[in-house]
């Protein structure tokens, strides 16, 4: 009679489910699983277009009793006693129901798919007014064009290197299988071969960074640099080498060895990272993208500097004890400031007296129960506030 | 100073920087010196703002949230929608080397249910957005009561701490375990204290006729004051440290002016 | 007196550009002072020192590069620290972006010289981006199989023997984010919970070291500067292995931009009592 909780959670008990069916590489128009889908998007829509059609008296208790159903699930979790089985699995029995802790994935997952969904929705929201100037010529017209090219060249290579890293995740497992079957093929030739060469260049590059790295902090003279350089270009040619012949000695018996499906999925790896399209995404996010975030973040450094020049007045003692904490606090987070103290011994009483002991006893003391307390306090509020919308008392969202 | 003119004169002037633009492996689509530069140009562009307003940084700032809305698709479709959404609703098709996964058509309930936010542009029937939205905040409201309880218990537990000292010593060096020194007992019955007027404070905000609690509200404040300071000095830390790694980025990732971490 | 005047409206561009000027020197040519390490990362360094070879922690990181400053070096710093002990690593996320950036960092990292050539699927996995922190958590203290059975990472080395989160040493957050609070919420006692944490997050995270709910906490920039100090010591035989990295080179930099501040609040108060002075004797 435990059906109903194996459905929620999905699970596959031994036997034919309903709920789980098999996907084969037939073309997909003719797969049970396919119509299963269409016909499970025609069922809700039509029952959700029926509950769009309902009196609006009903609304209300429609969108409280969705909400109560949802959060039941969790304080139900929450109080129904766990058993720990000898596997190390948790299970907490309800009569009749199962295994009530089963569906928990199911229902973080749901909560993560929601969740995502109304994330592609929000940015729609932003593509409709930026398409919307943009198609009147409207002022600014410029700028929302810039921002319509930037959204949908990060999508175009987001969305590429995605499908290309799953066709790198199936070349591994092909690499894994030859490997366990001990099979080379032309094609793994060329991929470990590959592979050696990218692992030996980021050898010599980190030489080389590390030579340069030292030449800069005058550890070593110029002379010196040049010779290192040139000992990385010969450990990458030999390196190569070495491995070339490892590969074609491979590739003469027919043999994978361990050795060489290493290199062959560092080979598929990095097939995978010079890619145009890899490269050109690690451009767009890591070069363009994470820069303008850093940059972006780093300008409250300079308001706060002004701000605090401006309006930082010693005016009450409120004012006066935050900047004295301020001060400390500040000072026992650099070392040139702790320097100031760190003279005095720290196991004499005298060492109290020491800036980071000092810091210390502010943060233990008197930081955290004041801290403990604000949180407290809003802690309290946040659960108020679960069972207001647990209970449909919370005007935002059922209203 | 003049080791900063010495590193200068390294790099610039030595015209390492300038053969750097130009070099590129084979397989690189762009040398990496003009992948930083393009970097450099948007950090300056955001840093021209504090000049003042104008036509450059508006123009980066769109680059900016362009590429931050296409990257908040992207994340949605392949952390999320691709692996448990999609696969999980249809299945994998097997290959050679991957096992098939079987499909689970139930998951495709959730689509017609996303959408429904779409409602919230509808004048009319902006009302049925509430039901993807009442799901996940019903989800999350459930998860409070034991929220509360892991968070909060292990605190006050924290919080009640013995404030008798059992041996008149003043300093705890070279004590045994379990002995509370004088000193000791003073530190955590301010401990307690502070709790406890910080607290009042807070759950008395509204206007209050006993002096009691008016004093302990106003003792409250000052120490509040404490606990703002420490975050303020904080904020500012690492504002700066963001900061510093912009000019760090600047000068010796770009420009190469000094020696490289 | 005028000089106060000026003081008082003095264009806030001017003190903009004598912050980038000193930061700009600092960066260039820092200042080094002796470290004096904290007892919250000493704690940290020692848990994670005492784990064994093949221990497995769950390492989720939050940030991104809009917080490259402090939690790159702390991030690289752990990781560091693991895989020279040999730890095994799983790695998520509940930012999108941090999970690249996460995937990019140890990669660098594990090139490095002394950090055993980690290898994604043996040595490390990285089970992704989960959007819905608290339901992931929540998934993950209760059966952390089944919540990364999505992922493709159960059936690798890495968690062969996690068939609980309790089986992890530990879950080590890298955040810059107040993601640290949903573990406090749920995670049961399961394992230990160990945080790294930008500045502006030390101060509500303090008490919750102070109540044991974690086991070791690395502040900001001078937490990954103490990472980086007790790896130096550790590991110093070996010349070629990078122990001391960005902690250590942005406090030079990061005490003049306080210094500037400290001076700049000193000079408006003074400023504000002398206008003030002159004002009531005029």
């Amino acid at each position: 009679m435990n059906w109903s909780i194996q459905f929620l959670a999905q699970d596959t008990p031994p036997g034919t489910n309903i709920w789980a069916l098999e996907r084969t590489s037939d073309p997909i128009l003719s797969q049970p699983i396919f119509w299963w889908v269409v016909g499970t998007i025609i069922v809700t829509s039509i029952l959700l277009f029926l509950i769009a059609r309902v009196p609006s008296n009903f609304r209300k208790p429609l969108i409280v009793g969705v909400t109560f159903l949802c959060g039941f699930y969790y304080v139900a979790e929450w109080l129904i006693p766990k058993q720990r089985l000898a596997t190390g699995e948790e299970i907490a029995p309800v009569p009749v129901i199962g295994n009530w802790l089963a569906a928990l994935p199911v229902a973080s997952s749901t909560a993560q798919i929601i969740s995502a969904m109304l994330l592609v929705l929000g940015v729609i929201s932003i593509f409709r007014v930026h398409f919307g100037r943009l198609l009147k010529a409207q002022k600014d017209w410029f700028f929302s064009a810039v921002l319509l090219i930037s959204m949908f060249t990060m999508l175009f290579f987001g969305m590429a290197n995605f499908s290309e890293r799953r066709g790198l995740d199936v070349t591994l497992a092909e690499i894994d299988k030859a490997a366990e079957s001990q099979e080379m093929s032309e094609r793994w030739v060329q991929v470990a071969t590959l592979g050696s060469e990218s692992q030996a260049f980021t050898t010599k590059q980190n030489a080389e960074n590390d030579a340069f790295r030292r030449l800069r902090k005058g550890e070593i003279s110029r002379e010196e640099f040049e010779t290192r350089k040139t000992e990385a270009e010969d450990v990458y040619e030999t390196a190569v080498a070495a491995s070339t012949a490892q590969i074609e000695a491979a590739a003469a018996s027919g043999e994978m060895t361990p050795e060489i499906a290493g290199l062959a999925r560092a080979g598929a790896r990095a097939e995978q990272a010079r890619g145009f399209i890899a490269q050109s995404q690690r451009f767009v996010f890591t070069d363009m993208l994470q820069v303008l975030d850093a940059a972006t973040f780093s300008l409250i450094a300079f308001f706060i500097l002004s701000a605090a020049f401006r309006a930082f007045r010693l005016r009450s003692i409120e004012a006066t004890i935050l900047m004295f904490t301020a001060l400390i606090i500040l000072l026992s987070f650099v070392p040139l400031g702790l320097a100031i103290t760190s003279g005095l011994p720290s196991d004499q009483f005298i060492g109290n007296l020491r800036l980071d002991s000092i810091s210390d006893w502010i943060l233990a003391y008197l930081n955290t129960p004041a801290i403990r307390a604000i949180n407290l306090g809003l802690a309290l509020g946040v659960l108020a506030m679960g069972m207001r919308i647990l209970f449909g008392l919370e005007r935002g969202v059922s209203e | 100073m003049m080791k900063f003119l010495a590193q200068v004169d390294h790099s610039i002037f030595k015209g390492e920087w300038w053969q750097e633009l130009t070099k590129k492996e084979d397989w690189q689509i762009m040398p990496p010196m003009v992948v930083l530069t393009i970097g450099a140009f948007l950090t300056i562009g955001i840093y021209s703002l504090l000049y003042r307003e104008n036509k450059l940084y508006r123009f980066v700032e769109h680059i900016f949230v362009g590429l931050a809305a296409g990257y908040a698709i992207v994340v949605a479709w392949t952390q999320v929608l691709a692996d448990q959404w999609w696969d999980a609703m249809l299945g994998k098709v097997p290959t050679d080397a991957m096992p098939m996964a079987l499909g689970r058509w139930a998951w495709a309930v959730l689509l017609p249910i996303g959408f429904m936010g779409l409602f919230v542009f509808s004048r009319k029937q902006a009302w049925l957005s509430r039901i993807p939205i009442g799901i996940i905040l019903g989800l999350w409201a459930g998860q409070q009561f034991s929220a509360f309880q892991e968070e909060f218990l292990p605190q006050l537990a924290a919080t009640t701490v013995p404030i008798i000292p059992n041996t008149w010593e003043l300093a705890g060096a070279g004590q045994p375990p379990g002995t509370l020194t004088i000193s000791n007992a003073v530190s955590n019955i301010i401990l307690v204290l502070t709790f406890l007027v910080v607290l009042s404070y807070f759950l008395y905000s509204f206007e209050q006729k006993n002096k009691l609690v008016q004093r302990s509200a106003l003792y409250g404040r000052w120490l509040l004051m404490i606990g703002l300071g420490a975050i303020f000095g904080t904020t500012m830390m690492t504002r700066f440290v963001l900061f510093i790694d912009r000019a760090y980025f600047l000068l010796i990732e770009w420009l190469r002016l000094g020696p490289p971490l | 007196m005028k000089v106060w005047q000026a003081l008082l409206t003095l264009d806030r561009r001017i003190l903009y550009l004598v912050l980038m000027i000193l930061v700009g020197w600092q960066v260039v040519s820092p200042l080094q002072a002796e470290n004096v390490v904290s007892t919250k990362t000493d704690s940290l360094f020692d848990y994670i020192d005492s784990m064994n070879e093949g221990d497995v922690v769950l390492v989720q990181s939050d940030w991104t590069n809009s917080t490259r400053g402090e939690s790159r070096s702390q991030f690289q710093a752990l990781m560091r620290h693991l895989m020279r002990k040999k730890v095994k690593i799983i790695v998520t996320s509940i930012d999108g972006q941090a999970i690249e950036v996460a995937r990019v960092n140890i990669e660098e990292v594990a090139k490095e010289h002394g950090n055993n050539d980690y290898e994604q699927g043996r040595d490390y996995v990285i089970a992704g981006f989960f959007p819905d922190a608290p339901n992931y958590v929540f998934g993950v203290v209760n059966d952390i199989r089944k919540e990364f059975a999505p992922r493709g990472v159960v059936n690798t080395p890495v968690m062969a023997n996690i068939s609980d989160l309790s089986d992890c040493r530990a879950v080590i957050l890298v955040t810059a984010s107040a993601s640290i609070n949903i573990w406090y919420q749920r995670m049961r006692n399961k394992t230990k919970l160990g945080l790294f944490c930008t500045a502006v997050m030390s101060a509500e995270n303090i008490p919750y070291y102070a109540s044991g709910q974690l086991f070791g906490l690395a502040i900001g920039a001078k937490g990954a500067f103490d990472y980086e100090t007790l790896l130096q010591d550790k590991y110093k035989e070996d010349q070629k292995m990078i122990n001391l990295a960005a902690g250590q080179r942005y406090m030079g930099p990061l005490a003049f931009a306080l210094m500037l501040l400290i001076v700049a609040v000193i000079f408006g108060n003074i400023a504000m009592v002398m206008v003030r002075k002159a004002g009531n004797s005029s």
